[in-house]
């Protein structure tokens, strides 16, 4: 081989050699590029995959909260319907007693409890509007002093009371009194009421 | 002298075919990045695409599984009122009367 043809034979060589470093340079950077689409691609999915299912079980979980609380209030929408329905059958019957022949056991016993709550000698009635001829005096007066004790003194009142039943229970001063009308037992004892109306209905 | 000069030329005319074959290679390797940055741009692209649309079909899911949820729970609360009326309605006259007594100061 003559020097020329050595020497051509190296630029060859070396060129050859320079070429495929740089398509080799080259298909290593694009295995690089598409190594790192592909890690980025699998986080895009994965961050939009976990987005979207947060937003999913948020929104999910709301419109159960919604509906369990929307559930809940008919619920106690019921029952309040269901209470109200028993103390409006309670009013009816409340102006049926008034009529009745037990409502003067039923006026005395209010009386009584009443005296003896306020525990003096001198008492006064007063009755709703044309109700005060339904008890005597003597009969109530007979019946406190019999559980009191003692000599008791009781006058009906010319004054009324608006109610449909019942009576208010007074000292002779007027200082003191028990408001037994039957809408005032109602709204004082309206706790109780509710609460043994649900303990009978819903077993609360 | 000619031997000389045809010696010259043959290494000059290696020398160029040697850098066009360099250029070439180089503009291969260009083309080479280019594609590859075609190829990454758009398997990113894709997968965005790709998960947006699950993500969209996911939330469609989301109304239906939502009413079916909701329903359920609007059904249960039916029974349990149904099932509350009924049994108030057989205490209804217990309590009546009970709360009737208690206003009439017959019970405390």
């Amino acid at each position: 081989m003559t020097g020329v043809a050595t020497i051509i034979e190296i630029i060859e060589s070396r060129t050859t050699e320079r070429v495929e470093g740089i398509i080799k340079t080259a298909e290593e950077q694009k295995q690089l590029l598409l190594q790192q689409a592909k890690e980025k691609a699998t986080t895009i999915e994965d961050d939009i995959s976990k987005k979207t299912e947060l937003e999913y079980n948020a929104a999910l979980s709301r419109a159960q909260a919604g509906a369990k609380l929307k559930a809940k209030y008919q619920v106690l929408e019921s029952k309040e319907s269901m209470m109200k329905s028993i103390l409006d059958e309670v009013s009816e019957k409340i102006q049926k007693v008034v009529k009745s022949k037990k409502y003067v056991s039923i006026l005395t016993n209010l009386i009584v409890d009443a005296g003896m709550e306020l525990d003096v000698d001198k008492l006064e009635l007063v009755f709703p509007k044309g109700q005060a001829s339904i008890i005597e005096a003597a009969v109530t007066k007979k019946a406190l002093e019999s559980k009191m004790g003692r000599k008791i003194s009781v006058t009906i009142s010319k004054e009324t009371v608006r109610a449909s039943g019942g009576v208010i229970i007074r000292t002779a001063d007027g200082f003191r009194w028990i408001d037994n009308t039957f809408e005032s037992r109602l709204e004082r004892f309206h706790n109780n009421i509710r609460d043994r109306i649900s303990a009978i209905l819903f077993e609360e | 002298m000619s031997s000389s000069q045809d010696s010259v030329d043959q290494i000059h005319n290696a020398e160029e075919a040697a850098r066009k074959r360099v250029e070439e290679a180089e503009k291969r390797a260009r083309e080479i990045r280019e594609a590859a940055d075609k190829e990454s741009k758009e398997i990113v692209a894709s997968a965005n695409l790709s998960a947006k649309q699950s993500a969209s079909s996911k939330m469609t899911d989301l109304q239906k599984d939502s009413k079916k949820s909701t329903g359920q729970i609007e059904k249960d609360a039916e029974k349990q009122i149904a099932k509350l009326q009924k049994y108030a309605d057989g205490k209804r006259e217990t309590a009546i009367s009970d709360i009737v007594k208690l206003l009439m100061g017959e019970e405390q």
